[in-house]
């Protein structure tokens, strides 16, 4: 069995960039490159696979070509993977194959979103084409109305509450103000949250992502090479994928999420693993609600006790059985469409290597989970990392 | 006639004298319809209404009453396909059924020879203000200049489910309902395109949620800040089968899980010159 590992990881910062695509780009390459401890050009790289929505349209075709050509790439094998936000999760699924196929060595996967330089009308067009066009956008709704769809349902069917949505927002918030590449780095207090601008009733303006511009890029490496680049890789010990209904009205419960549930089995299985083995995990926390389910459909807490799991702050930094969303989630590090998930593998290729800042480092993180989700739950890729190569 | 300073129907007793949310007279041989709308003592259509919409659910009254009608002579104001789509009542110049148009949101459909249309005295008196942004956001947005920006429910995709959309058909297999309709069933096994299979046009309230304008599709962008939002809701429909709906004469409502509803036809939007006309829900406290 091939193994494969993150010999490299970096990413920009998020938020209003004022770099466009292949400057984005360009910045993310060069930091994952820069990571990686040995010799390292990118001509040793087999494949290059870019997660994008292409918001805006500005490069809608061959995306990935011209990213690789402006990063010394030209003439790999590359191309754009698009499932919404859940993009670049599954570029570094398609990347992770691979290499376990033995059809590459050295794979960059990534992801890139520019969000911020679009009219509001534009953005709010942009921002709405993931979802179920056909019935569910005219029906009104946007990514804010079905996640509050959710978030209503399941305050009705399990007692959780709002302020269990707003214990959450603080908790990223207060994870992200420790991390310079968050898109908002402040602290919230309780009562800001809770009372934020409506968006979507019952979410608030703290319940949301913000949108942000961004890059990330990862390199993988099979295993007998991955120790020619670094002594410590991080190890992917397990991925998942998996998709359901587009629709909330097709699906038999809105209170979670099957394929998260479907990808997070597969991942813990290929890792050998539970979830009370997870020292952290990123998940996807595009909204509020959505950490709160997530918490109950990876297997942090039981199926409608994810509202007390957010009131207890048992997913806060080092306090909680798992620190969740220690990088502040996209709710305050930022939320890219594309470049998220593998956002997600550069926090934990450094959490697990101990080298964040010594005020957000998760203690003693030996295995990562990073949870990606496309839209409303169409789509969702689960990866589980760690520090040791797993046992086949 | 009687002027009533609310644009919510539920907040006067319209109950032998509403349908759909309009106001409706019967008589032997046909129905008069009206919106329920004006202002300065002229009536108007709703936020979302028109000439269709009033036809297509002056047909419904009618069916539900019993009447068998076919087909029926149109007036050029109404969108043949819409009503057929929604009712199975096709237009016909040959008819027996006919509709008479007025200028004031009110038709006629009968089979009979009037003279003379009454006027139902009962006016929900709505801001003139907020009628006139309603309506010059609707001629803009009906204009064939209106073109969409990319992804959006093309002519020919909305007419592909229209009978799904407007007729509420859905599709029968293995005792279950399914709706909206899909190519196959989740084991893979193929499903007819179309179905008589009616899904109903009664639910109940599942989960609901109100949209700022900011946060409303772009195909609403230039209504959604008169209106103050949409109101988005999931529904349970009769036959087991959910959807979700835009709510309409819901200003002074509270939701609430179970509530029941019936789902109307009305505008959903318009984009390249043409309307898209679709099920919104409303309330029901029968």
């Amino acid at each position: 069995m091939v193994d494969v590992a993150v010999v490299g990881a970096g990413q920009t910062k998020y938020g209003n960039h004022e770099l466009g695509l292949k400057g984005m780009w360009s910045e993310a390459c060069e930091s994952a490159f820069g990571s990686i401890d040995g010799d390292f050009t990118p001509k040793q790289v087999d494949e290059c696979i870019i997660g994008s929505v292409a918001f805006g349209g500005a490069q809608l075709g061959n995306t990935a070509a011209i990213l690789t050509e402006h990063t010394g790439m030209k003439g790999v094998s590359t191309r754009r993977v698009e499932n919404a936000c859940a993009s670049s999760g599954f570029a570094l699924r398609d990347g992770v194959m691979a290499i376990k196929s033995g059809q590459a060595d050295v794979v960059v996967v990534g992801g890139i979103e520019k969000m911020n330089d679009l009219t509001p009308e534009r953005k709010r067009f942009w921002l709405g084409v993931s979802g179920d066009t056909e019935w569910e956008r005219l029906a009104g709704l946007t990514f804010p109305g079905t996640y509050a769809m959710m978030a209503r349902r399941h305050f009705h069917e399990y007692q959780s509450e709002h302020d269990d949505l707003v214990h959450i927002s603080v908790k990223n918030h207060q994870h992200g103000s420790k991390n310079p590449k968050a898109h908002i780095q402040k602290i919230v207090d309780f009562e800001k949250a809770k009372n934020g601008f409506m968006v979507a009733d019952p979410l608030t303006l703290y319940d949301c992502c913000p949108t942000s511009d961004g890059a990330s890029c990862v390199v993988l490496a099979r295993d007998e090479i991955a120790h020619s680049f670094t002594d410590t890789p991080i190890w992917v010990q397990g991925s998942g994928g998996a998709s359901d209904y587009l629709a909330l009205h097709d699906r038999p419960s809105v209170t979670e999420l099957q394929a998260t549930k479907i990808a997070s089995k597969k991942a813990y299985d290929a890792a050998n693993c539970a979830p009370n083995d997870i020292d952290f995990a990123e998940v996807h926390d595009c909204f509020t609600i959505a950490e709160l389910m997530a918490t109950e459909d990876l297997g942090f807490t039981k199926k409608g006790d994810g509202g007390v799991f957010a009131r207890e702050g048992r997913g806060r930094l080092n306090e909680g059985e798992v620190s969740i969303n220690p990088s502040g989630g996209l709710k305050s590090k930022g939320h890219p469409l594309g470049a998220t998930g593998t956002g997600q593998v550069v926090e934990v290729f450094h959490q697990l290597r101990h080298q964040v800042e010594s005020s957000r480092q998760v203690a003693d993180a030996e295995r990562a989970l990073t949870h990606n989700v496309g839209g409303s739950g169409a789509t969702c890729a689960v990866h589980i990392f760690g520090r040791d190569r797993p046992v086949n | 006639m009687r002027h009533v300073q609310s644009t919510f129907l539920g907040g006067i007793d319209l109950s032998t004298e509403q349908w759909q949310g309009y106001l409706f007279e019967s008589f032997d041989g046909g129905v008069v319809l009206q919106s329920p709308f004006g202002f300065n003592g002229q009536r108007v259509f709703g936020p979302d209404s028109d000439y269709t919409t009033l036809a297509i659910s002056a047909l419904e009254l009618l069916q539900a009453n019993g009447e068998k009608i076919m087909s029926c002579r149109c007036s050029e104001e109404m969108d043949s396909l819409a009503i057929f789509a929604a009712t199975g009542v096709s237009c016909a110049d040959d008819a027996e059924w006919y509709f008479l148009v007025a200028e004031e949101a009110l038709i006629v459909c009968t089979n009979q020879d009037i003279n003379e249309i009454s006027d139902i005295p009962v006016l929900v008196e709505v801001d003139e203000e907020f009628h006139d942004a309603i309506s010059k956001a609707w001629i803009t947005e009906c204009s064939p200049l209106n073109i969409s920006q990319g992804a959006y429910v093309s002519k020919a995709q909305y007419e592909e489910s229209i009978h799904a959309r407007l007729g509420m058909k859905g599709q029968f297999a293995d005792s279950t309902m399914i709706w909206p309709p899909r190519q196959r069933t989740d084991t893979g096994e193929i499903l007819p395109s179309t179905s008589n299979s009616f899904v109903g046009r009664r639910g109940k309230i599942q989960s609901w949620t109100r949209l700022s304008a900011a946060g409303a599709p772009s195909e609403f962008a230039l209504r959604a800040p008169i209106l103050g939002g949409l109101t988005s809701i999931l529904v349970k429909l009769e036959t087991n089968t959910s959807g979700v709906f835009l709510m309409v004469d819901d200003e002074e409502l509270e939701l609430d899980f179970d509530l029941n509803i019936e789902l109307v036809v009305r505008r959903i939007y318009a984009q390249d010159g043409f309307i898209r006309y679709g099920r919104k829900a409303r309330v029901i406290f029968d």
